[in-house]
């Protein structure tokens, strides 16, 4: 039906209204040459209204004197008859061209800038900067575009407020998320600055408080680093008085991490059976059709693999047709021993992985112990590094 | 009332052909009772917003209803929407 309304656009219909005493005669011979009637609605007693293509309209006369009907053109629709509507008004084509030309050259500019996740009170500096790196309403998208890295680096420099800024463009918008800086608030009340970890100082600066340890100091965790108290003269009786205080400051220690890594010298390994069970199936929208299976379904003890191929969806929303693979292959279990240096590899493996979980070290120096301990070989690795240990706590009373 | 074929239909049943396009019987196509398609139909005998009476092979189909209309006529096709109540054969043969 829609491909009928598409033709019958392209070539051109007409409505009309067929008066008369046997419009049944006059569809009968219509559709009886081999044209195509249709919308038809009996709209009044003796008026029938349809719609006809518009080359059928010039073979119906014939058809009007034999049925006795006369027939009306009541509108005109479609391309041939717009085609001829737009010729006589050119500056109304004119004007739409103009209209059409001017939407699209609009929507190739950067028309508003946007910024997102920043404070009232910077905004005004970082549009300024922006400006200043060559960001402003009324560039090209692509100009915007081509230099969006340079953009992007420039204003980092600049803008020390933020520990990440993005620029995007959408449609005519240029909108820069911007990551603010966070410092951490000054304690509420009162606080002492402990050890977070064990470790050797090796750099103590106090910005508020008294400090407890000093260079070479050994701490463990939860020892007390600097204090938060600071002496002051009393102002009436010239007496020295404690006042509490949240601590500030830096610690520095040299720290030490254990990674322990324990491998088997024996392991089980799994052979994979040549022999295989794979079926095809399509799934759709939660339902499941399946298509063909071939080979030998193994008992039990089975290795599944599955492999998903899906068609591209593009802008479509809902799910795609999946064709679906699963492959059963038969597990059998042997025990294997491990040479030397497959323990080795796994066990530096194993470190490394580890080792990936202790963000932001920098790690000086690095130690390793191999142990054999029977049916395993024991690998720990110490890991060196300096680093402020201080951690506030609200502040001790007896101290 | 004894059954007669042709020789056309007991060759068309044989081969299991369809009929209505071999013997070009007429083919009425009901969809709950908003749209009713006939198949192979001979013409309009009359038309009016609550009845359709077409002419086929073997007799008049009548369609009475309210709000009918014809969608599409085509030379062997007829579409009919609206509120269908009734469809009956009339004089089949």
């Amino acid at each position: 039906m829609a491909f009928e309304k598409i033709i019958s656009y392209l070539t051109g219909y007409v409505e009309i209204l067929i008066r008369g005493s046997q419009p049944e005669k006059f569809i009968n011979l219509v559709t009886g040459s081999g044209l195509y009637l249709w919308h038809i609605r009996r709209v009044a007693p003796g008026i029938v209204h349809a719609k006809i293509r518009a080359h059928g309209y010039l073979r119906i006369r014939e058809m009007m004197r034999r049925s006795g009907c006369y027939v009306k053109i009541h509108r005109k629709h479609g391309w041939p008859f717009l085609r001829r509507k737009l010729a006589e008004r050119r500056m109304f084509l004119i004007g739409a061209l103009l209209f059409i030309g001017l939407i699209m050259y609009l929507s190739s500019l950067v028309l508003f800038v946007r910024i997102e996740g920043f404070e009232e009170r910077h905004r005004d500096k970082l549009l300024e900067s922006l400006r200043r790196a060559g960001l402003r309403p009324g560039m090209t998208r692509q100009e915007l575009l081509s230099q969006k890295r340079r953009m992007e680096r420039e204003m980092m420099l600049v803008t020390p407020e933020a520990v990440w800024l993005g620029i995007s463009v959408k449609g005519v918008v240029a909108e820069i998320k911007a990551v603010p800086r966070k410092t951490p608030a000054l304690a509420a009340g009162p606080s002492d600055l402990v050890a977070a970890v064990d470790g050797v100082v090796t750099k103590v600066v106090t910005i508020r408080g008294v400090p407890a340890v000093r260079e070479g100091d050994t701490v463990a965790r939860g020892d007390l680093l600097i204090s938060g108290i600071r002496w002051h003269q009393d102002s009436e009786t010239g007496a020295m008085v404690t006042e509490e205080v949240p601590a500030g400051g830096i610690v520095e220690a040299r720290v030490w991490y254990d990674i322990e890594v324990i491998e088997p010298k024996i392991i089980w390994k799994p052979r994979l059976d040549r022999q295989q069970w794979t079926c095809y199936r399509l799934r759709w929208n939660g339902r499941w059709i399946p298509l063909f299976c071939f080979g030998k379904k193994p008992a039990n003890n089975y290795f599944w693999e599955r492999s998903v191929k899906r068609i591209y969806r593009g802008r479509n929303h809902g799910q795609g047709v999946e064709l679906i693979k699963d492959s059963f292959r038969e597990v059998s279990w042997r025990q294997v021993r491990r040479s030397p240096e497959e323990i080795k590899r796994a066990a530096l493996a194993e470190t490394v992985l580890k080792k990936k979980q202790l963000k932001n070290l920098t790690i000086e120096r690095q130690m390793e112990a191999w142990t054999d301990e029977g049916e395993f070989v024991k690998l720990i690795t110490t890991l060196e590094t300096t680093q402020d240990i201080a951690m506030a706590v609200p502040r001790r009373k007896e101290f | 009332m004894g059954k007669e074929t042709s020789i056309g239909e007991r060759l068309a049943q044989m081969l299991d052909i369809p009929l209505d396009t071999t013997l070009d019987w007429p083919k009425v196509e009901l969809t709950a009772n908003r749209h009713l398609v006939i198949e192979n139909h001979r013409g309009v005998i009359e038309y009016d917003r609550n009845t359709v009476r077409i002419n086929t092979k073997f007799g008049e189909v009548k369609i009475s209803g309210s709000n009918l209309s014809l969608v599409s006529a085509l030379k062997d096709e007829i579409v009919i929407d609206g509120k269908i109540n009734q469809v009956e054969l009339v004089d089949w043969r």
